[in-house]
């Protein structure tokens, strides 16, 4: 049993640098150009263009790319209480990059949870409430940032700059399925790469923060409406996309 | 978490446009409709509404009557949607029926409508008395004896004669006549009332009833105002202010086409504001009248008044209803050949024509078929001329026999009955079933509702078999989603991915020497006309569905969901005792017969060639009807298909023609015992097309 159309409606960023062997970066080819219409037709039906092309924050791609999540962006794709991601050999410790090994976060028993293949299970946060939703991401120092929403309140926690220290971010009310990724893990892109910090906001629409504004910044992506972001992840053409649904929140 | 069903309509040439189909899908309270000649199908909702119903989670009816969709939610407002130029448009309207009930008429502690109560005509009015003789040839002013229009209940000549209202057996068309002597002063061919007629008493009969059209479901307001109408049109005497609620809680629960009408049924028992007249609509199907235009579709009444001396007649295009005396929790209606199947908790009734005529006002007759009767809607089937629908103690299959006779017979009474009797209540509630008639199977998807968990389960019987075989598509994230919720029909041929090269100013793009491709969406030929509608998510009230079909080549279910789950085939035989279960008996050898599905190679990205829609059979042979390997009785899975010979490409592009369209095994199977059954399963993410087996079995001489 297979979906005939794809899973809820893709946006996608301008494209990241794509990296090649030999350092050579060819004319970038948008091969949508030539497809068939009825493809055409339809990724534009369920597609929309991003500006999100590092460094530059408002330049509109020309046009929109879908493709499927990369590494540990295909993975739990509809569930809220898992989310992961790849990150460095420890925390703190990018020495090997930044996508040595696969770290996943959870909820369980109350509990935020995160492990990797070489880090056993550790408890992030304890909460009395109801947790529903878990993201989590590592800058480029390998510091653990992640976002989850506790009683229906969203709630980053990220490391400021400006502080040196770890911040808990609460996020305006009516936030939901808030999700975080650092957009491009390759050790050639760590100048460019940020944390992306990304939500559905009471009025539907989707917006975003990311890391070189200290998240301080809040931008429409979207005015949707849409009901929840399924993923936020980096996709095999090189843009971050993101799998929402469509649609307006039953009350 | 509330429940919430996904349910489906196929809307069928919609404004009357040819090969156009529309899909309406209700989610909750929510209906969608989507045209399905529009890719994708999510960029083909074309509308949406939210409608109004008192439950979290209703059943809406469904029904297309010409070219629009009428739609029953439970509530007393019916909604009709056409297509125009492109648009839905809706209306609403409500049932409307003569009032054939009347109220309850008490006057000095005797009921004026049974009995020698007909007969008595009471000396001051009561609001139910005079609504009772408004509705009984009472309701217009009449000329008397000069020309003037006067009242004929009190006002008129009739009171003033006989001091006395009418009777509840009055008639008042008796004394209506011309009057020759009149020539000269007035016109002498106008019906007069002739109040000296009224004098004479009538029989116990009650006088014929039904001048007011009033709503089938509030009925006391109804009259109220109906009755204030007419007393304002013609100057009446006598306001009607007081009579009971009479009201039936919600409305119209199924809607059915048959005949050119529209069926309505389903109602409630729960009457508000009761009194002995009020009718327990929940064994009433009401019908329309031959539907030329949209409003008919609401109209459940005979065009003449059966109270009116001129036109009283029944039409044959006429509305009305019908009691299925006996008939408990009415939950379908399908149009089947010539007749109506109306399936009720306690049996199955037939609405037909009488005779070789089609059904009419005039011409109809209610049969009960089957005391089998089924609360499970949606698992009712239509296949070629019969029905099959799920019961509390089988699958039932109704159809003609050989004399032209209806009847219902147990489909798995002989077959798979411990097997349904394992499916609780609650799976046959939601179950859905559709017939592919393409494919010539009937296939029920249960286990569908929102709030389930475990896999997505499917019933489905061959009718070329005659075998039923269960399907269950597992879940992805947890034990809940994705989930199949509903199925739809689709035109029997459907779209299927294609992988199409990409091409970039004329030339093919590659990437290390590989055409880059895409996958293309495309009607591909089928022999499917179901389509599946599955749910992904239920988050902030919202259900998240899309459509899919049975069509991964690789053997996964929910390929876009974290790569998917195998989609793992299993064939347990019966036992093989050879016609003597008190040997043992051993089988040597047993040869199997696989269709080979290996169509080429592919690089599996280190250089090696791998086959491509590689095939497995795992055999297991398990002895003596043992349940489970405790007994060492269950013999080790081997594998059955086999190359006997190694075959090697010479490269990517080989097409691995070996010249062998079956591969043919000879195994060993060991072990020993009364009887035998085999075990065939798949491997992960392989095909399996077994064509048959043969076995040598050798049966000891001891017993």
């Amino acid at each position: 049993m297979g979906l005939l159309y794809p899973l809820g409606v893709t946006l996608t960023s301008n494209l990241y640098p794509l990296e090649f062997s030999d350092g050579v970066v060819p004319g970038i080819v948008e091969p949508y150009a030539d497809r068939k219409t009825a493809l055409k037709n339809f990724y534009i039906d369920d597609s929309e263009r991003v500006g999100l092309l590092p460094p530059s924050i408002d330049v509109l791609s020309e046009t929109p790319v879908s493709g499927r999540f990369l590494g540990s962006g295909a993975a739990n794709i509809l569930d809220r209480e898992r989310d992961y991601e790849e990150g460095p050999v420890a925390e703190q410790d990018p020495s090997l990059g930044m996508d040595y090994q696969e770290w996943r976060s959870y909820i369980k028993d109350g509990a935020v949870w995160v492990e990797a293949d070489n880090t056993p299970p550790r408890i992030l946060y304890e909460s009395s409430g109801e947790l529903t939703d878990i993201s989590i991401a590592f800058n480029q120092n390998g510091d653990l940032h992640y976002v989850y929403v506790e009683d229906g309140v969203a709630k980053f926690r990220w490391f400021d700059t400006a502080t040196s220290q770890f911040e808990t971010m609460i996020l305006p009310e009516g936030v939901r399925t808030p999700k975080i990724t650092l957009v491009d893990k390759r050790t050639t892109q760590t100048s460019n790469s940020d944390i992306i910090l990304s939500y559905i906001k009471a009025d539907h629409g989707l917006y975003y923060r990311q890391q070189r504004d200290r998240f301080q910044i809040e931008r429409l992506i979207h005015p949707g409406p849409f009901v929840m972001i399924r993923q936020m992840y980096m996709n095999t053409g090189r843009r971050l996309q993101w799998l929402l649904v469509p649609g307006v929140p039953i009350t | 978490m509330l429940e919430r069903i996904i349910r489906t309509y196929s809307w069928v040439n919609p404004g009357g446009v040819e090969n156009l189909r529309f899909v309406v899908v209700q989610v909750g309270r929510t209906i969608q409709i989507i045209n399905t000649t529009i890719e994708p199908y999510s960029a083909g909702i074309i509308y949406q509404e939210t409608l109004p119903s008192s439950e979290d989670n209703p059943r809406f009816s469904f029904t297309a009557i010409g070219s629009d969709l009428v739609v029953a939610i439970d509530e007393p407002d019916l909604l009709l949607y056409s297509y125009e130029e492109g648009v839905i448009k809706k209306r609403t309207g409500r049932l409307k029926i003569r009032d054939m009930f009347g109220v309850e008429d008490i006057w000095n502690g005797q009921d004026l409508t049974e009995g020698l109560g007909l007969l008595v005509r009471p000396t001051s009015p009561t609001d139910a008395h005079i609504y009772n003789l408004r509705n009984q040839t009472w309701a217009l002013p009449a000329y008397g004896t000069t020309d003037r229009i006067r009242d004929m209940v009190y006002g008129g000549a009739h009171g003033a004669a006989i001091g006395r209202f009418p009777s509840n057996s009055d008639n008042s068309n008796y004394a209506m006549a011309p009057d020759p002597a009149a020539k000269g002063k007035y016109n002498p061919q106008t019906d007069r009332f002739w109040v000296q007629t009224m004098k004479n008493p009538v029989g116990t009969h009650r006088a014929p009833m039904g001048h007011f059209i009033i709503d089938a479901l509030h009925r006391g307001q109804s009259r109220l105002a109906e009755a204030a109408y007419l007393r304002d049109l013609y100057g009446l005497s006598y306001p009607i202010s007081d009579l009971p609620l009479d009201s039936t809680k919600g409305g119209a629960r199924f809607v059915a086409e048959y005949a050119g009408r529209v069926f309505y049924s389903g109602f409630s028992d729960i009457v508000y504001g009761p009194d002995s007249k009020s009718p327990k609509l929940s064994s009433y199907v009401l019908f329309s009248q031959l539907v030329r235009t949209p409003d008919d579709a609401f109209k459940c009444y005979q065009d003449g008044d059966p109270t009116s001396k001129d036109l009283p007649d029944l039409l044959d295009t006429d509305g009305g209803f019908i009691r299925l005396s006996g008939a408990s929790n009415i939950c379908a209606m399908m149009n089947l050949g010539k007749s109506l199947m109306v399936f009720a908790e306690n049996g199955v009734w037939m609405i037909s024509g009488n005779g070789d005529d089609g059904f009419t006002a005039n011409s109809q007759m209610v049969t009960k078929i089957t005391e089998r009767g089924t609360k499970y809607s949606d698992t009712i089937v239509a296949v070629d001329g019969t029905a099959m629908y799920w019961s509390e103690d089988g699958i039932y299959h109704l159809r003609q026999n050989e004399f032209g006779d209806w009847g219902a017979s147990s489909l798995t009474e002989d077959t798979i009955q411990s097997f349904y009797e394992d499916i609780s209540s609650e799976e046959r509630l939601y179950c859905k079933g559709l017939y592919d008639s393409y494919d010539k199977k009937v296939r029920w998807v249960y286990n569908n509702f929102v709030g389930a968990v475990g896999p997505s389960k499917e019933l489905v019987f061959d009718i070329q078999l005659g075998a039923f075989y269960p399907n269950e598509i597992d879940t992805v994230v947890g034990d809940k989603f994705p989930r199949v919720c509903s199925m739809v029909l689709i035109p029997p041929y459907r779209v299927g991915k294609v992988q199409e090269d990409i091409t970039y100013g004329g030339t093919t793009v590659e990437h290390n020497g590989n055409l880059v491709t895409y996958p293309s969406l495309t009607p591909v030929s089928g022999t499917k006309e179901i389509v599946y509608l599955s749910a992904y998510s239920f988050d902030f009230g919202f259900v998240d569905y899309g459509f899919t079909t049975y069509q991964n080549l690789d053997f996964r279910d929910w390929p876009e969901i974290d790569g998917g789950v195998d989609a793992e085939a299993v064939l347990i035989t019966g036992y093989l005792s050879g016609g003597d279960a008190s040997r043992n008996k051993q089988v040597p050898y047993i040869n199997f017969h696989l269709e080979r599905t290996e169509r080429g190679f592919k690089d599996d990205g280190t250089g090696n060639l791998v086959p491509e829609g590689e095939s497995s059979c795992l055999v297991q042979a398990q002895w003596s009807w043992n349940n489970s390997p405790k007994n060492g009785k269950w013999g080790e899975p081997f594998q059955a298909y086999r190359y006997k010979r190694l075959y090697s490409p010479y490269g990517p592009t080989d097409n691995f023609d070996n010249g062998e369209a079956i591969i043919s095994t000879r195994n060993k199977l060991r072990g020993i015992g009364k009887a035998l059954s085999l075990k065939i399963t798949s491997e992960p993410y392989k095909d399996l097309r077994l064509v048959g087996w043969s076995i040598s079995m050798d049966m000891n001489s001891n017993v």
